[in-house]
């Protein structure tokens, strides 16, 4: 990968990326740190890294700085746990993004990780179990359950309103 | 395995159909060879007929496609929730989907189901960006090569453009020690500003300042240093005497000025600087850069004279920044000229090589 090929990547994958990283991590300066790195890892090995591949490289380094981050905070379940989310206090007005946005912070960082891949980067089943490490099987798993949970999420809010 | 009356048909029926190692098709020869009446029925199996037998009307027994035939699944909670993964997925093919819409007509709970599962799927907000992209880019190295080949380009120029300036301009010390030259007003009034330039005179020190390269801060700063009522032990070695840019004469100045204001010089030695100055090669001298040394030593280790970086000791051609602390003892070598101070007994010393 030369420079331009490297600065073309910037303009092509810097901002989804950092979508996928503030999604995941609901922390700006976090996000941009992650994908900065990322970049910067990408440019130490540019010699390695073929242009076509750049993005895959960027996604699966900011993939697994968000789960080594997840992992030092402690907030990741169990790993095979479905975890169907409880809500508390939902808003008085329905506010469909927003309400997607609390029930994503509920999901279990795996489950968000693969969802956010599938739905921002249009990533296929194959693709994200290169990214995450996953097989293509468990990457099924995890995105049944994190629909399930966002549409029982939504569904019982609206029970609820 | 050896070949015998016994099983050469087999291995007949596989030399004819090329299945035999080379090594068993020449044992196969070998025999024929020995056998001759086997040759016959080799014959026989290389010319037997290949019979054609197809199935008549096999299209018959295939099934129709029916297009928008509604697939029928089991109408059970597992077989509901693939349908609709499938559907926030948005994999759903025409016939899952004829079947979900029948359901939908008598099942408006699952309805809802249907509408909340396409709602699941996320949509990236646009709007939100990484700032400052340009910070990640890379800048060629040919690239690169060429600004710092321009800046080096531009910096030489404008080097050379003041050096020619300032050879152009007469050297104000010459100026002032030249009786014929008459100084200009504004040199007489920073002059006048500065210091005690007529108690130097009195003492024969014949210097003057270059007006030009004094700013507003360099003066506030040369102001405040000449009300010091300069002593020995206040001048050079307290910590960060002067930190801006100062007239070569300015430099020589401090120098002479400290020399005047020690106690403990000799008599010879101040005549020698102060009283009658040495020509215009031995002032010169003094505001060389290169012949600045700076040093600082520890308390009560004399022998042990370290040369600081410039960060601490900072003496060039227009600058002298000095920051010593109070816990070492501080030595500065001018030119011919070495002056240090012991913190404790508030001496001073200059001395001359």
């Amino acid at each position: 990968m030369n420079v331009k090929e490297y600065n073309e990547s910037v303009d092509s994958h810097a901002d989804g990326l950092y979508r996928f990283a503030l999604k995941s991590l609901n922390d700006e300066v976090e996000a941009e740190d992650l994908v900065q790195d990322a970049f910067a890892k990408l440019w130490m090995k540019r010699d390695q890294v073929d242009a076509n591949k750049a993005k895959s490289y960027l996604f699966t380094t900011v993939y697994h700085a968000i789960i080594d981050r997840s992992r030092k905070q402690k907030r990741i379940q169990q790993f095979e746990q479905s975890v169907i989310p409880e809500f508390t206090s939902p808003s008085i007005h329905f506010d469909l993004k927003h309400q997607l946005d609390e029930a994503l912070n509920l999901l279990p960082e795996y489950q968000r990780t693969v969802v956010l891949l599938r739905d921002y980067e249009g990533y296929t089943y194959q693709e994200i179990g290169e990214i995450t490490g996953l097989s293509t099987e468990q990457v099924k798993v995890y995105i049944f359950r994190a629909r399930k949970a966002l549409r029982t999420y939504l569904v019982s809010l609206e029970q609820l309103l | 395995m050896k070949i015998t009356v016994q099983n050469i048909e087999a291995y007949l029926l596989d030399y004819c159909t090329n299945q035999l190692s080379q090594k068993d098709r020449v044992a196969v020869d070998k025999f024929i060879l020995e056998n001759p009446e086997w040759m016959v029925r080799v014959e026989e199996l290389i010319h037997l007929p290949v019979e054609h037998v197809v199935f008549p009307n096999k299209d018959r027994l295939k099934k129709e496609i029916e297009e928008n035939e509604a697939v029928r699944f089991d109408d059970d909670q597992n077989t509901r929730e693939y349908l609709l993964f499938l559907i926030s997925e948005g994999q759903l093919e025409a016939k899952q989907k004829k079947t979900i819409d029948e359901w939908c007509k008598i099942d408006s709970a699952f309805k809802k189901e249907v509408d909340w599962a396409l709602q699941t799927r996320l949509r990236p907000d646009e709007d939100t960006r990484y700032p400052n992209k340009t910070r990640l880019k890379r800048v060629d190295k040919s690239k690169r090569m060429i600004y710092w080949v321009s800046a080096t380009a531009a910096s030489i120029a404008l080097f050379i453009s003041l050096i020619m300036g300032q050879q152009s301009t007469p050297k104000p010390l010459l100026r002032a020690q030249n009786k014929s030259h008459q100084t200009s007003d504004s040199l007489v009034n920073s002059h006048a500003e500065i210091t005690s330039q007529s108690k130097l005179q009195k003492q024969g020190v014949n210097a003057t300042l270059s007006d030009p390269v004094l700013n507003a801060y360099n003066r506030k700063a040369i102001n405040q240093y000449s009300q010091k009522e300069l002593r020995t032990e206040d001048s050079l070695v307290n910590q960060e005497i002067i930190q801006n840019q100062l007239p070569d004469q300015f430099v020589e100045y401090i120098a002479i000025d400290t020399l005047l204001k020690s106690n403990e010089i000799d008599t010879q030695k101040r005549q020698y600087d102060t009283l009658n100055p040495k020509p215009k090669a031995t002032k010169t001298e003094l505001v060389k850069p290169d012949e600045y040394t700076a040093g600082f030593r520890p308390k009560g280790n004399e022998n042990n004279w370290r040369t600081v970086s410039r960060k601490l000791a900072n003496i060039s051609k227009n600058n002298l920044i000095v920051r010593a602390t109070s816990t070492w003892d501080f030595s500065i070598k001018i030119g011919k000229f070495s002056f240090s101070r012991n913190k404790y007994s508030s001496k001073s010393n200059l001395s001359m090589k």
